[in-house]
């Protein structure tokens, strides 16, 4: 199996993530003994912090042992099951778009941003019947908004929504 | 000793035949909350807070009959879109998505959601009749956890929930301890902002519900992404009356599961802070330590189910022990009908049941028939909720991860929720993906607080001694059970692989 970027990714995904956790928690644990070295500020940090630290540690370790063994063409039976290249560009877009959507709300509003988040994620599933996109983008977006406006004024509403 | 007040018994049912108007409150009760906890990203907590402004209206016995039929309601409906879309409702169904949302895939939602629905029934049932005789002995258990003992209790939780999936269990706890860290950022108990990084949406703390929202269900909305119907198999996505019928029946057959997770949801809803999130999820662990198959847990094993769904309705009784007895809520639900109480100028407490024993006799006898109740309700409910499985993925998925963004929106009331969803989203699906056990971190994410001040105050009471420990056996004894619990597995293990190599 050719390696591709988004297999190439996966054979390091598991490294690159207890990296990431082990970076915030350092950079976190920096923080707040910087905010105050108190310990009642720390008491409970420090051994979280490190028990992040020697996890990442080991998990780093034996990552590297099944990434380094693993020529590419057993990757999928030390990583993550594999999806098809189409699946991961669809993933990749959705939550790409959902990105996108949640910061653009400040801008275009919630209704907008909504109604162009339905349109693009049907598009980008595979559906390609205009009417359906127009209408179902448009009409979901309005009636959650709706809700969302009038529903917390009205306690019977807000249940549901 | 007289485990019931008879006299007090007698004049509850005065109290119940009083009027008409609290049972009418229940059907409606149950049905919001069945909707509200089967609508995916609205909580059980957040249905019963919408709901309390209703409530100054009614006398005070009418608005608790109420409120705890919401919160019953809840209860189950959470376990709906965990087992159609593995998307629980609240923590509480976590561990329901195990194996109900692999019994849907499999074809046997119907059965799923049959099984679901009466060890829900049931759990609440055997809850309230335990709570009923032993409200007093409760109240003084409770009384005897410390800090210490609440520490444990929650640490146990989140590592149970890093080994029960099975895979890395190293990740796994990396996970909890990611979300446990999380969980602190914010207003530290010394008063300084910690891990804020200059932002101030996040003084009062990651907003908690969009970012498990995120983390749980629409990382795995992504996955869905290309599918044409959440169950693939034409034929599994019939509706049938009869199957969900006999998934009810089945769940006699299960019966140990049934009243393991029963009690265990009475003792650790019991305890405050904890609830019905950890409940479920100690529940599940010790069925499938107990069970000679583990492995077929997370693959559609209708214990896992049962033993999630009896222990997170049973919490409810043991939360409202808690809330009666102490005036402590167990979470977050029995908080809101803390508030009731409040709004109604009552006291929860050990005054409150020594003065009001009839009152108290009164709502668990109603809670009782809530809980029957919601055998006949949630099967009609589950007529009209399973529609959801015939809709196509691609117009689900885009329709769920708006209403979660509007369920987040409504919450914060400010963007703060949209964008913890939407980080929380790619964080869960990373997380899903490289096997870094996301309820473990959503788990951690909701106890980080409450677990940082028992380090505090167990601190504070020790003066920094570590042979206080030794001074409290409640604790020793947690601390022991934490430790087996955490070496048996590797132990079981090893055995079974010495076993097999002799043969």
């Amino acid at each position: 199996m050719k390696e591709n970027f988004f297999t190439k990714l996966d054979r390091w995904g598991a490294l690159l993530t207890a990296l990431a956790i082990a970076a915030i928690s350092i950079a976190y644990l920096t923080q707040s003994y910087l905010a105050s070295s108190k310990l009642y500020n720390i008491i409970f940090l420090v051994p979280m912090v490190l028990i992040a630290v020697f996890l990442t540690v080991i998990i780093i370790g034996r990552s590297l042992k099944m990434v380094l063994k693993s020529s590419s063409a057993d990757v999928t039976n030390n990583n993550p099951t594999p999806t098809s290249d189409g699946k991961n560009l669809v993933i990749a877009g959705l939550m790409g778009g959902f990105l996108v959507y949640a910061f653009s709300i400040r801008y275009v509003g919630f209704d907008v941003a909504s109604a162009f988040y339905i349109a693009f994620s049907l598009w980008i599933q595979g559906e390609r019947r205009i009417i359906v996109i127009v209408l179902m983008s448009v009409i979901t977006a309005f009636a959650v908004t709706w809700l969302l406006i009038h529903g917390a004024r009205v306690p019977a509403i807000a249940t549901f929504l | 000793m007289n485990f019931i007040d008879f006299p007090a018994l007698h004049d509850s049912f005065g109290i119940l035949t009083q009027s008409y108007i609290p049972w009418l409150m229940i059907v409606p009760g149950l049905l919001i909350g069945l909707a509200g906890g089967a609508l995916p990203g609205i909580s059980g907590t957040m249905i019963l807070a919408l709901m309390l402004p209703v409530t100054p209206y009614m006398d005070f016995f009418t608005a608790i009959v109420f409120l705890t039929s919401v919160f019953t309601g809840a209860g189950y409906g959470g376990a709906v879109p965990a087992i159609l879309v593995n998307m629980p409702g609240s923590t509480a169904a976590v561990a329901t998505t195990f194996d109900g949302f692999p019994m849907a895939r499999s074809g046997k939602h119907n059965e799923a959601l049959g099984l679901g629905l009466a060890a829900s029934t049931i759990g609440t049932l055997i809850s309230y009749l335990v709570l009923f005789v032993l409200i007093n002995f409760v109240a003084k258990a409770v009384l005897k956890l410390g800090p210490v003992e609440m520490a444990v209790v929650a640490i146990w939780g989140i590592s149970m929930i890093a080994m029960l999936r099975g895979g890395n269990v190293e990740r796994g706890i990396l996970a909890g301890v990611f979300g446990l860290l999380i969980g602190t950022i914010g207003i530290s108990p010394i008063g300084r902002m910690r891990g804020t990084f200059g932002l101030p949406e996040l003084i009062d703390g990651v907003a908690v519900v969009p970012a498990m929202i995120g983390i749980l269900a629409t990382a795995e909305l992504f996955n869905l992404a290309r599918s044409k119907y959440i169950i693939d198999n034409d034929a599994a996505r019939i509706v049938s009356f009869p199957l969900i019928l006999k998934g009810f029946r089945d769940v006699f057959g299960y019966w140990r599961t049934l009243s393991r997770g029963s009690l265990i949801g009475i003792f650790v809803g019991a305890i405050p802070g904890v609830g019905a999130s950890v409940a479920n999820l100690v529940s599940y662990a010790a069925a499938r330590r107990s069970d000679p198959d583990p492995n077929s847990y997370g693959k559609g094993n209708p214990n896992g189910l049962v033993a999630s769904e009896a222990a997170n309705s049973s919490s409810e009784g043991g939360a409202m022990g808690t809330l009666l007895a102490l005036g402590l809520p167990g979470g977050g639900g029995t908080a809101v009908l803390l508030a009731a109480f409040a709004m109604h100028n009552v006291t929860g407490g050990p005054r409150f049941i020594a003065d009001h024993k009839d009152t108290v006799y009164a709502i668990l006898i109603s809670n009782m028939v809530q809980s029957l109740l919601l055998i006949v309700v949630g099967l009609l409910f589950i007529r009209m909720a399973v529609v959801i499985i015939k809709i196509q993925v691609r117009h689900l998925v885009p329709t769920v991860i708006v209403i979660a963004m509007a369920g987040s929106y409504a919450i914060t009331g400010n963007l703060t929720g949209p964008i913890t969803l939407a980080i929380f989203s790619v964080i869960g699906w990373v997380f899903a993906r490289y096997d870094y056990a996301p309820a473990a971190a959503v788990v951690g994410l909701l106890l980080g607080r409450f677990v940082e001040s028992q380090f505090v105050f167990s601190h504070q009471l020790s003066g920094g001694k570590l042979s206080f420990i030794l001074e409290r056996p409640i604790a020793l004894i947690m601390i022991a059970i934490f430790l087996i619990s955490l070496v048996y597995p590797w132990i079981n293990a090893r055995m079974r692989c010495r076993k097999t190599n002799e043969e």
